[in-house]
């Protein structure tokens, strides 16, 4: 909820009436990493145009060894988290049955779906070895449907710290 | 849809059974239905890690410089072509990064940011190294991580100038000479194969940053440069498909209070020969690339 508040209270301050939706501002003019958290921007931060009722697919590397926190935001001319729905998700090898024979298929697994958070709008992990993730984001709530948006995913990252002795 | 062979463990085969069984490699054909609905996407993105990113995760598992894995910057004027210019403005970048996330001090940065200044301007971004970089980082003294902050922000601002000013194919390339200039620097680290381990199981991880970068240089494909580096590239997805990969079933642990950890998924180990046929593969399209 902390994190939340800090995210609107950023978006508050940031109103993009000025900007051309030909271009959509960059990630870091959006928000900034809340670096008192030790919270760093990383370069993988993306911002786009989409057609409301659209799906953004953007698809980035987690490297092993960092915690990252994503945030999902959107807009005309208020780019903010209460505006997009998103889902994280990587893939797994499954073993399912086609035709009466068994397959091994590559399947979505997902990792996070911001409609079933009650914030919504941010999802933090980490992982041990590098993998390939996958965000989906679709524009939920528009104030002019016809109009494109834009969409940012914002990527934060930070080193967790070694265990154990040196 | 993709059809891929993976290297699935005894355990995911088995399901279903409650004993644990030897561990036992089955090689099977995988259908790819994740990537099967991409036509139906409208805008699919694709990043990478920045050099600078890398070089921390290099750091972080223990790698020590050595400054003689860089590129030459004395041989900054032997580049006249678009795509020699751009490769090798990618690599002197990577180096760059790897200088000062190794804490080599201002004076390097220095000489690499008029160096970088001077390609720049044959390729229409000379404005994101000019006065004020060499005043903040003047500015910094010899303050490590205020640096190595410099030095990534930077390439933010590289990224972001390219592709305001429509220089997309440029980036592309330079992108790529970044990415062979790391792979050069993670494979001089990581030494003889079985040197070390931590090393070179980054570097399997690498074809995610690979699969990636070729999916954002496709893009531009009709420029002939970034055709030609595509097929660079293309021979480093080929190496990667030697490697022996195992594949299991994605776990997400989630403690109250903390952050998800996800664990799980492909691993890939390199064998004697495929790790000194892809370190050979990085030393000649990076010398193709330098000369």
């Amino acid at each position: 909820m902390t994190n939340y508040k800090y995210i609107t209270s950023l978006l508050v301050a940031v109103l993009f009436s000025f900007y051309s939706f030909s271009q959509c501002p960059p990630p870091g003019s959006v928000m900034q990493a809340e670096f008192k958290e030790g919270w760093g921007p990383n370069s993988q931060s993306k911002s786009g145009p989409l057609q409301a009722g659209e799906v953004y697919e953007y698809t980035f590397i987690a490297q092993r060894g960092l915690e990252y926190r994503l945030t999902a935001l959107g807009g005309l001319n208020n780019i903010k988290v209460d505006n997009v729905e998103f889902e994280l998700f990587d893939t797994e090898v499954k073993k399912v049955v086609q035709d009466g024979k068994p397959v091994y298929k590559r399947l979505k697994k997902v990792i996070y779906d911001s409609k079933s958070d009650e914030s919504g709008s941010q999802v933090v992990f980490s992982t041990p070895k590098t993998r390939k993730l996958t965000i989906e984001v679709t524009v939920v709530n528009t104030e002019d449907p016809t109009a494109v948006q834009c969409v940012v995913v914002f990527v934060e990252t930070r080193r967790i710290a070694k265990l154990g002795l040196n | 849809m993709k059809k891929l062979v993976y290297f699935l463990s005894a355990s995911l085969i088995l399901l279903g059974c409650q004993e644990e069984e030897p561990t036992k490699q089955v090689d099977v054909e995988v259908i790819d239905d994740a990537a099967s609905d991409e036509d139906l996407k409208n805008e699919v993105v694709y990043a990478i890690p920045s050099p600078n990113e890398q070089f921390d995760l290099l750091q972080n598992l223990g790698g020590e410089v050595n400054t003689l894995f860089v590129h030459d910057l004395a041989r900054l004027d032997d580049y006249s072509s678009t795509k020699s210019i751009a490769l090798n403005f990618g690599i002197y970048s990577a180096d760059a990064a790897y200088m000062m996330r190794f804490n080599q001090g201002k004076s390097v940065f220095m000489n690499y940011v008029s160096g970088l200044d001077k390609l720049g301007g044959k390729l229409g971004i000379s404005q994101v190294y000019g006065q004020d970089l060499l005043t903040t980082i003047e500015e910094a003294q010899d303050d490590a991580d205020l640096l190595y902050d410099i030095s990534s922000d930077n390439y933010l601002k590289v990224y972001d100038k390219m592709l305001e000013n429509e220089k997309s194919a440029e980036l592309a390339l330079i992108l790529a000479g970044g990415w062979i200039e790391t792979m050069h620097i993670l494979f001089s680290t990581a030494g003889d194969f079985d040197n070390d381990f931590e090393i070179q199981e980054s570097i399997t991880e690498q074809r995610y940053v690979l699969e990636n970068l070729y999916a954002f240089i496709s893009a531009y494909e009709d420029n002939e440069d970034v055709k030609s580096v595509l097929g660079m590239l293309q021979q480093f997805l080929d190496s990667f498909e030697t490697l022996d990969c195992q594949s299991s079933e994605l776990e997400i642990q989630k403690e109250e209070g903390q952050a998800m950890v996800l664990f799980g998924g492909d691993s890939c180990l390199f064998t004697a020969e495929s790790y000194n046929g892809m370190k050979s593969l990085v030393q000649e399209i990076r010398n193709t690339i330098i000369d």
